[in-house]
């Protein structure tokens, strides 16, 4: 139980602002020096990685870098990019933005990557952002929600999830394509991606014969989500768009089963795999979605280059993402036959890049990926696929939830 | 409100508060009565959790995995907390420096979360209950899940046996006589070593049981340590530093709290444990007493 987590992240925006203006100071020395641009012959093209290692989104994150880290190996087995082998160098950033920002800075400043990836946590990814943009120019490839991140100003960062916007719009989409569900509520995480999550939701609601009957935002690592679900049956919603997040959704579940939650109404909201198979009782027949690329879910060339890291993680989504983190930073570099960031930038932006998805486009005003979002009732683990997932699964191209 | 609404809430809250003591109780006993400020205690709990997911996945999610899982875990936790207090704790009474057990406990708990990450990994973990206990039954048209009624009633036997434990049997009146005065205890031949010794384990103990009833609760993660670690010393500092029944009634009141004040205004739900240790400290410096009990009031 995480109690006036607000507070602390409050505290830690401000403690990081001081820490980012001076590292963009100090990165901006760095930057000019034109060694920066260029890696010399036999010298490998060095990624820094960041990961929440330890702290939120700890429970994932091992599977991101593993993720990378066989993007690494493949790529480099195939004879690397522009002659060069590719060097990933994992920190952990604790999921805290002052920590992420001073582990980017010491990639960028100590290490000399040439480029960046990672991090599950907006508020790391925000911040690591602002260290970025200006003056560095390091190229930086994150799978977090926030659309404040990937702005025309920020363009030197890409995007490999939808973001909060798309995914409450997705949302809203198909609960108003289901008119039978009268009575919607919404419970969200009380954080960042939870408040905007829930504001697209609700804005894409509008003009919707459905009724949302409330909107409750619950703490993040709570022992019990028990009298939040005992409130929910009280208002005997149709469907719950629940978007709690990895082990709170899992406490939910859990707690929802003898509550008779599941007999009143349904749970809708992100299942994705990593979370329903850590389920010891995943809620088979709800609707859910995922956007991080679970290998099954996809039959393209680089959905089989996950299959040596096993059953497990291949499926996570995590190790998916990761996974494309590093393939779009290598597509860059080789489409712009250079290293150079603004060459790399240019080449992604606007162009098209092979991901564990398929072939998606990188929308040039924002530099956001528009990959497809998973959708389908949760199923029990089977033979052929050993893990709760998706039957059957439905791909949503969210190209139509981007207006530029 | 119904009164079934009304019924759902309160066992809702019940659950939650008996959840609180098990976490508090272990440092109960051990910061409370013997004095030894426990950073560990949030790193203790998640390790116990963490070591039923082991035992029931070794033996079944069935009563019988969950019965060795109840007795097999707080006793390990137990050893290894008799041993860390040989080894380490009792190195810091004689300079009855707080300081010293904080930085030396903080240091047990970073040694415990890295271990169980190095063993366990990061990812989450999660365990089922036998099917009699995974229900729930019907009362006043509200919804009572059954293993919430096991808890309270497994949370009434822990306090009783705390209560009984410290203020009905030989092993309890030398305890309190210890923090009231441990030279004395000594001169009067009590090997006051062995038994600072016997109430850590008891309360480590604690700790890790209050880890495995959880863990049947939601997920098992790291993040159970400080989950655990804030709550318990807010419920410890509420109740009156080593008062059991102080604990348990703190912990039931907040629980309960929290559980309405989510009903009605879900928003400020998370600040309700916060709330009622500043009005109750708040209310012990009007009332011109100390905000945290002296020890020797346990002893008396």
């Amino acid at each position: 139980m995480v109690f006036g987590k607000r507070a602390a992240v409050v505290r830690a925006t401000f403690a990081c602002g001081l820490l980012v203006a001076v590292a963009a100071v100090a990165l901006g020395c760095g930057s000019s020096k034109g060694s920066q641009n260029t890696v010399a012959a036999g010298q490998p093209i060095k990624i820094g990685y960041l990961a929440s290692l330890t702290g939120f989104c700890s429970s994932f994150s091992q599977d991101y870098v593993k993720g990378a880290q066989q993007a690494i190996a493949t790529i480099n087995a195939e004879g690397g990019v522009l002659g060069h082998k590719l060097q990933l160098l994992v920190r952990d950033d604790k999921a805290e933005p002052n920590v992420g920002v001073s582990q980017a800075r010491d990639l960028v400043l100590g290490e000399h990557v040439k480029f960046l990836a990672g991090t599950c946590t907006s508020a790391v990814g925000k911040s690591v952002t602002r260290l970025v943009a200006n003056p560095s120019h390091v190229p930086y490839v994150v799978g977090v929600a926030d659309p404040t991140i990937f702005t025309g100003s920020n363009s030197y960062v890409f995007g490999t999830i939808p973001t909060a916007a798309v995914e409450g719009a997705n949302a809203a989409a198909f609960v108003r394509a289901h008119p039978q569900w009268k009575r919607v509520a919404v419970l969200a995480e009380d954080y960042s991606y939870g408040y905007e999550v829930s504001a697209a939701f609700r804005h894409n609601m509008q003009g919707a014969a459905q009724k949302i009957v409330s909107l409750e935002y619950a703490p993040s690592e709570s022992p019990s989500y028990s009298s939040y679900i005992s409130k929910l049956i009280a208002e005997k919603p149709d469907v719950v768009y629940n978007t709690l997040v990895a082990e709170d959704m899992v406490t939910f579940v859990k707690q929802a089963f003898p509550l008779g939650f599941f007999n009143v109404s349904r749970l809708f909201g992100p299942l994705d795999y990593v979370t329903i198979d850590a389920m010891a009782k995943p809620p088979v027949g709800q609707p859910g979605y995922g956007y991080y690329p679970a290998a099954s879910m996809y039959s393209t060339p680089l959905a089989k280059k996950l299959t040596p890291l096993g059953t497990a993680v291949a499926n996570s989504g995590s190790a998916g993402d990761g996974f494309n983190q590093v393939e779009i930073i290598a597509q860059g570099i080789e489409k712009a036959h250079s290293t150079e960031p603004t060459a790399v930038r240019g080449a992604l932006s606007g162009g098209t890049v092979q991901m564990v998805q398929g072939w998606e486009k990188i929308h040039a005003c924002n530099n956001l990926i528009a990959v497809p979002i998973a959708m389908g009732p949760v199923a029990a683990a089977t033979k052929e696929l050993p893990f709760a997932h998706f039957s059957p699964i439905e791909l949503v191209d969210t190209n139509k939830y981007f207006t530029c | 409100m119904s009164l079934a609404t009304f019924l759902d809430q309160l066992f809702a809250g019940l659950g939650l508060g008996f959840v609180l003591f098990f976490s508090a109780a272990g440092l109960n006993l051990v910061w409370g009565v013997l004095g030894v400020m426990n950073f560990a205690a949030g790193a203790v709990y998640m390790l116990g959790a963490y070591l039923a997911t082991s035992v029931i996945a070794r033996v079944g999610a069935s009563t019988l995995g969950w019965l060795l899982a109840l007795a097999l875990v707080p006793l390990l936790m137990a050893a290894l907390g008799a041993l860390a207090e040989m080894a380490l704790l009792r190195r810091t009474y004689r300079a009855r420096d707080e300081n010293q057990q904080f930085m030396l406990t903080l240091a047990l708990s970073y040694l415990i979360a890295g271990a169980v990450v190095l063993v366990y990994g990061p990812g989450l973990r999660s365990v089922s209950l036998p099917s009699w206990l995974a229900g729930s039954w019907r009362l006043a048209g509200a919804t009572l899940p059954i293993y919430t009624a096991v808890v309270i009633a497994l949370g009434v036997a822990v306090a009783a046996a705390i209560w009984g434990l410290l203020y009905r049997t030989r092993v309890g009146l030398l305890t309190r006589a210890a923090v009231d005065d441990r030279t004395m205890l000594a001169v009067l031949g009590v090997d006051v070593g062995r038994l600072y010794t016997a109430v850590f384990a008891f309360g480590i103990a604690l700790g890790a049981l209050g880890g495995v009833v959880d863990s049947a609760n939601g997920a098992v993660t790291t993040k159970l340590e400080t989950a655990a670690l804030v709550p318990a010393f807010i419920v410890v500092v509420t109740g009156g530093l080593g008062n059991m029944t102080g604990a348990l009634l703190a912990a039931i009141g907040i629980g309960v709290a929290q559980s309405f004040v989510t009903l009605q205004t879900p928003t400020y739900a998370p600040l309700t444990p916060y709330a009622a240790m500043t009005a109750v400290l708040l209310a012990r410096a009007v009332g011109g007493r100390t905000l945290l009990p002296d020890r020797a009031a346990v002893a008396r």
